[in-house]
């Protein structure tokens, strides 16, 4: 008697690797969107800054358009993207 | 008056001085200039010429020849009314007079008693010469002691056509100095209406300057002042000599007053006023005979005085050599220098002195007056009455008035705009005070010419008094009766002479008025003439409107009553309508024209109610009050045809009209005519503006309603005894439809009867039978008789709350039919999902055919309809899905018991929507439709979330397994449940999940170009948002050939995208594997468990493993392990299980350490009874998507859910109200749930506990069913 696999279909789900639960701008969940979106997911990615914070994306690049300099809201450092 | 036997001198009064030159500019007529004099004479005549005429007649009216003085009170009256108006100085005095608020024209007139008691004719007024007075006086109201001479004279025939007073004056066509007078000729009742414009400036002016003692002088009595006048008019006696040399140093006296002298200009207006004058006198006719006559008698005496005069006045002026500039424009202003006064050798007061404008006249012969070319002639010296430029001057001052009130109060403006301002306003009020002079100015013209008339008369009446009684002392044996004559003789000269009175237009105004009435034919001259003697009558007569009126009642009365005679004279009923209609018609029409000639009449009488309101009857004022619109000879009509004719018929009117309409209901034909003219004639006999359908209202809509409901009262019970109920129905329905359209042919549209009257109908032959047609009701919705159901349901829906019965009875049948449906058929519901949504479906649509046929869809129905079917949806009496209490979380006990509707709907849309024989059986459009039924159904179903997720596992299933028969299905339903309104997070997941199965497949296809070890290998990469139940992770030790691909996959995930953390889902992946033994090779679908089952024997094919050894191996959880050797030892499908175990057990749970497991060598597919060497079989059965512990906890999760959904939409709503009451917020809360889940009482009590308890919100101190936000 011998067993192969043929074919396998692996199921996996994904979750944000953050420092936190919430985004820091908007509170809401990291596994749910920001306020401006509808869905979770690759429309509203999370991003990384130099500095270890994590934002929704879209609050992140609102909150620098909001600011004369481009700091991080949580520790005031510059803000640079960290593409890891 | 050539036998005047006085002589006046005009005396050049060196104390007095002109202050103007006269205003008058007379022609050739006259050369002597006289100077300006007053003459208090004047004082006896009215200029405001309505007034005076009416005050006349009131005085004529009064006097009775033994009150001899009562007339001559009247006349002081009248003279009071209008004092000196011809006061020149007045022009040029009125700043002062302005400041002067004294009481107006029309206030004088209307009330007699005003006070004028300091008239100048004190001056007057000596004891000897009242008594001299009296008697003539005496003599004049006809007493028989005058002893005169008589001698009749002729001169009265020119008294009833000489209404100089106004009619000329308003005309002025021949006037020879009218070259500055406009030909604008303004309607005669407008003079006083321009008189009493003015009268803020004349009146008090007049008053003011003319009465100059008013403050010094103590006011006289009544009786004293009478004499004055007598004095003043009267003959005079020898005394006057001493009269007016007495009269003179007291002027000297008076003229420290400020005030115009009122002797010294007095003559001045006397000689304008003179009859020979005739200046004024336009009409050409009246002119020639008074001024032949007039000129007979003043030839010589006014050659003479200009002749004798001028020496004098020369004497004068070389008495005073300077020379003013006045004496170079008479316009201008003088100084206080001395004055002209003109004495003339008579002093006949009969006689008005010849006036000549000593600057303008050619005739003026004295030295220095006359003007040196330099003076203008302006508006001062030119005396024609120009009312036109009266109005027009007033109209100005109102302008001007507007705009200086308009202007910022200068105390309200900042200090540098103030000068200016000021500058400005007194700008403007300085154009008003030299406005005011003119209108003065205007004004004295007007009553000058009044004046001159009204003196001219009054003259001619004394010259005939005087010759009666000439005769009477010449001849006393004549029997003449004297007294009599003398009365006519003063009354024509007194009175208003020559007016048209009433009784004199009637008798030619009556023949057109009947003849108008019968509708006979009138000519175009009769017509325009009725016109022209209405006009005349009630400008004229003052008591003419009055009289008219009467009299047109009267005669409208007479004709009523003939076509009274002729409407009763008709015994029978329909004749009698017929005649009523026809006489009706006529006189309606009548209604229509009659009145128009009539319009002034309605004006007058106004005026008159107004004035004498206290003696006006109530019914007069309430007509003059709303008779705007309304004619008052409309009104008068129609009054006398309600009041005659139509109170006494009506009875017999509305019953006959109403048995014709008895006769048409019982399917007799007759003339609808009858009964339209008869509403018509109500509707239109309308005398209360404000509501014209109350006559019609109060009797013919009454009358008719009560006929109808009396007539159905009896026919209806009849016909329902005899009918039974359903053949009722159709009779009222019938006879309603009947009644509507007979209610539009006969009465009043608009009105609202018809309304009325289908309302009465209805209560009569519904409301009374509603119980007995209710009755009816459940049988026939029982047996489906949807006819006779819509017939009852169209009756009752006309009578308020009819139709509530229906609707419960309907309710209570679906309820009760619906589930006596689903419990006689409940072995196969709820075991067959199909079966059970099919006959729910079917039960819908047999109720929506019965609301749609019986009911038309009526809106309240479908909500019956809807309400009742929920009820069968969510019925729990057939199966239940059994909800843990949220006990177990939260420490109380159990919920309610929930129908398994959602779950057997969501397990059927899943059947569609998955590859199963029953969607490979249906069409696409099938399934379509089906799966709209389902959400039909959704909608009645009170626990959605339920569904909601069933529907999510089932999709979960069908997008891991690949299994979905057609993935646009899938995502079309998303959409349409995101249509019924299902919430939109829980639509978007289910939205998101479409979008992660691709992603994930552009993933795999993107990771199989980068390995190259194994094409089998499939990843899905879900969204843990999305997907995820529950975060448990379940250990598995997967076969090693897997064990590789892991990491592999993590990595090239992490470099796909940063950030991101995998977590597998064994449980919920799987696979294929080809299982190969001594019979042959199967291709088996696995569960990845299943699959690390089964490789545990790769090594060891033939080995009896125990059950602690498995779990050793597999490294799976205890249940999942029993569950999955439990799949792999008794899976249902097959003959042959793939693994054998010792000892048999029932249940996975009773699976020990040690029961032993082997591989069933002599595995195979068994088909047709045969085994197959090679196969393909699904093993995956119901793909877990959760761990056995989770799945105890899923039902758990929804509780827990709809804690959470309620305690958020509890602070959602506290949030926006910040305080709500509990009813408040339960029901909006049922609102925001609706969707998911009908939260119960218990739970919603239960979360605003815990709420309170966690401070997010308190109740109110003071209501304890208030609750308040806590932010």
């Amino acid at each position: 008697m011998k067993v192969t696999i043929k074919s396998w279909t692996g199921v996996a789900t994904w979750r944000w690797i953050a420092n936190d639960d919430n985004c820091g701008i908007c509170r809401m969940p990291f596994d749910s969107c920001c306020p401006d979106c509808k869905l979770p997911g690759d429309e509203c990615p999370l991003v990384w800054g130099a500095c270890s914070h994590c934002f929704h994306i879209h609050c992140i690049v609102k909150w620098l358009h909001s600011q004369p300099q481009q700091q991080c809201p949580m520790c005031r450092q510059d803000w640079k993207f960290n593409n890891k | 008056m050539s036998d005047s036997i006085y002589t006046f001198d005009f005396l050049l009064e060196p104390s007095l001085e002109i202050k103007q030159e006269s205003n008058f500019e007379l022609g050739a007529m006259s050369a002597s200039v006289p100077i300006p004099q007053r003459r208090t004479e004047l004082a006896d005549f009215n200029t405001d010429l309505d007034l005076c005429l009416q005050d006349n007649q009131i005085g004529s009216f009064h006097s009775v020849p033994t009150l001899p003085y009562n007339k001559f009170n009247f006349e002081a009256d009248s003279s009071r009314m209008e004092p000196f108006k011809m006061e020149d100085d007045d022009i040029f005095q009125v700043d002062k007079a302005d400041l002067v608020l004294g009481p107006t024209l029309a206030e004088l007139n209307a009330n007699p008693d005003t006070s004028l008691d300091d008239l100048n004719f004190d001056d007057l007024l000596l004891p000897e010469e009242s008594r001299y007075c009296l008697q003539i006086g005496g003599a004049m109201s006809g007493s028989k002691n005058s002893p005169n001479v008589f001698q009749t004279n002729t001169l009265t025939s020119e008294s009833p056509c000489s209404p100089y007073g106004r009619a000329q004056l308003a005309f002025s066509p021949s006037s020879q100095h009218s070259s500055a007078s406009s030909s604008f000729v303004p309607p005669m009742n407008q003079l006083p209406e321009l008189l009493l414009r003015m009268d803020g400036y004349s009146g008090e002016i007049a008053l003011g300057q003319s009465v100059p003692a008013s403050s010094v002088l103590p006011p006289f009595p009544p009786s004293v002042k009478t004499k004055a006048q007598l004095s003043s008019s009267a003959p005079t006696h020898l005394t006057m000599d001493q009269i007016w040399q007495r009269r003179e140093p007291r002027k000297h006296l008076l003229s420290t007053s400020s005030l115009a002298e009122a002797g010294s200009v007095s003559s001045l207006s006397g000689g304008l006023l003179s009859p020979g004058t005739g200046d004024f006198s336009q009409d050409e006719d009246d002119r020639d005979i008074e001024s032949d006559e007039d000129s007979d008698r003043y030839e010589d005496l006014s050659s003479d005085e200009s002749n004798d005069e001028c020496p004098e006045r020369k004497e004068a002026r070389q008495a005073k050599k300077e020379k003013y500039f006045w004496q170079y424009n008479v316009q201008a202003k003088g100084p206080k220098g001395q004055r002209l006064i003109l004495k003339k050798k008579s002093e006949d007061p009969h006689v008005l002195n010849l006036v000549t404008d000593p600057v303008f006249s050619p005739n003026c012969n004295v030295k220095g007056i006359k003007h040196s070319g330099k003076a203008r002639k302006g508006d001062g010296n030119d005396l024609t009455p120009n009312p036109r430029k009266l109005y027009l001057i007033g109209l100005e001052l109102d302008k001007l008035g507007k705009i200086i009130n308009d202007m910022i109060p200068v105390s309200e403006l900042p200090f540098n705009v103030r000068p200016k301002t000021r500058k400005e306003k007194n700008k403007l009020a300085s154009r008003a005070c030299r406005l005011k002079k003119k209108a003065q100015h205007e004004a004295n013209k007007l009553k000058l010419y009044g004046l001159q008339h009204e003196h001219r008369r009054l003259l001619n009446g004394i010259n005939q008094v005087k010759q009666i009684l000439c005769n009477r002392v010449t001849n006393p044996d004549n029997n003449v009766d004297w007294s009599s004559h003398v009365q006519t003789l003063v009354n024509t000269a007194t009175e208003d002479k020559g007016q048209v009175t009433f009784e004199d237009k009637w008798p030619s105004m009556r023949p057109i008025v009947l003849k108008l009435l019968k509708q006979e034919a009138v000519t175009q001259t009769e017509w325009q003439d009725l016109f022209g003697a209405v006009h005349s009558v009630c400008l004229w007569d003052e008591r003419g409107p009055l009289k008219l009126r009467d009299a047109l009642q009267q005669d409208i009365m007479m004709y009523i009553k003939q076509a009274q005679v002729r409407v009763l004279a008709q015994r029978e009923d329909q004749a009698l309508l017929k005649a009523y209609i026809a006489e009706w018609g006529k006189f309606f029409t009548q209604c229509n024209y009659l009145p128009t000639p009539f319009r002034l009449l309605e004006g007058c009488i106004t005026v008159i109610s107004k004035v004498s309101s206290s003696n006006a009857n109530n019914s007069q004022k309430k007509n003059n009050n709303n008779n705007l619109e309304d004619s008052l000879v409309r009104k008068l009509m129609l009054d006398s045809w309600n009041q005659s004719i139509f109170m006494d018929i009506k009875q017999r009117l509305q019953d006959s009209a109403m048995k014709l309409v008895q006769a048409e209901r019982n399917g007799e034909s007759f003339d609808s005519q009858l009964v339209i003219g008869v509403r018509e004639s109500y509707v239109n006999l309308c005398l209360n503006s404000i509501d014209k359908l109350q006559i019609y209202r109060d009797n013919f809509e009454a009358a008719y309603m009560q006929s109808t409901e009396e007539f159905y009262k009896l026919k209806a019970n009849e016909y329902l005894l005899a009918n039974g109920v359903q053949s009722y129905m159709k009779y009222a329905d019938q006879r309603l439809k009947e009644e509507e359209a007979r209610a539009h042919r006969y009465l009043e549209p608009g009105s609202g009867s018809v309304a009325a009257l289908t309302q009465c109908c209805e209560k009569v032959l519904i409301v009374e039978h509603l119980p007995t047609i209710l009755a009816e009701c459940a049988p026939l919705i029982k047996s489906d008789e949807t006819e006779k159901l819509q017939l009852m349901f169209r009756l009752l829906d006309r009578v308020p709350d009819g139709v509530t019965p229906i609707l419960r009875d309907l309710e209570a049948h679906i309820v009760s039919a619906g589930l006596a449906d689903m419990v006689a058929s409940a072995d196969i519901i709820t075991t067959d999902s199909e079966k059970y949504v099919e006959r729910l479906l079917d039960l819908f649509r047999r109720f929506s055919t019965l609301v749609k046929n019986a009911f038309m869809d009526d809106p309240r129905f479908l909500t019956g309809r809807d309400k009742a079917y929920k009820c069968v949806v969510n019925d729990t009496t057939v199966f239940k899905l059994e909800l843990p209490s949220s006990a177990l979380i939260r420490g109380s006990k159990g919920t309610s018991p929930e129908s398994k509707c959602p779950e057997l709907l969501a397990n059927y849309c899943d059947m569609l929507l998955r590859k199963t024989p029953l969607s490979k059986r249906l069409t696409s459009e099938q399934i379509e439709s089906r799966l709209k039924d389902v959400l039909l159904v959704l909608k009645y179903i009170e626990n959605k979330d339920v569904f909601m997720r069933y529907h999510k596992a089932h999709l979960t299933r069908r997008l891991i397994l690949d299994s979905s028969a057609d993935s646009e299905k899938e995502e079309d339903m998303v959409e349409w449940l995101r249509e019924v309104g299902m919430p939109a997070d829980y639509v978007n997941k289910l939205a998101r999940m479409f979008q992660d199965v691709k992603v994930s497949e552009d993933l795999n296809t993107q990771f199989r170009g980068e390995t190259t070890r194994h094409d089998a290998i499939n990843i899905k990469i879900l969204n843990a948002g999305a997907w995820a139940r529950g975060s448990e992770r379940v250990t598995v030790s997967l076969p090693l050939e897997l064990e590789d691909y892991i990491p592999e996959v993590e990595d090239f995930y992490k470099k796909k995208h940063s950030g991101r953390k995998l977590q597998w889902y064994h449980h919920m992946s799987n696979g294929t594997i080809t299982f190969a033994n001594s019979v042959g090779r199967f291709d088996l679908d696995v569960t990845t468990f299943q699959m690390a089952v089964l490789f545990a024997w790769n090594q060891r094919p033939m080995e009896k493993v125990t059950y602690e050894n498995l779990r050793l191996a597999t490294e799976l959880p205890d249940p999942e392990l029993r569950r999955t050797l439990w799949s792999l030892v008794a899976f249902p499908k097959l003959k042959r299980q793939l693994l054998c175990y010792e000892p048999v057990v029932q249940n996975p749970k009773d699976f020990s350490e040690n029961t032993t497991f082997w591989v069933n060598q002599e595995f195979a597919l068994i088909k047709n009874g045969k085994p197959q060497r090679r196969g393909k079989i699904n093993l995956i059965g119901r793909l877990q998507l959760s761990t056995e512990r989770s799945q105890l906890e899923d039902n758990h999760s929804i509780v827990q859910l709809r804690i959470l959904r309620t305690q958020e939409a509890i602070i959602k709503i506290l949030k926006m109200r910040k305080r709500i009451t509990n009813t408040a917020l339960q029901s909006e809360l049922v609102e925001i749930l609706k969707n998911m889940f009908l939260p119960s009482k218990k739970m919603i009590k239960e979360q605003l506990e815990w709420l309170i308890e966690h401070k997010y919100m308190r109740r109110d101190d003071e209501d304890i069913n208030t609750f308040i936000y806590m932010a």
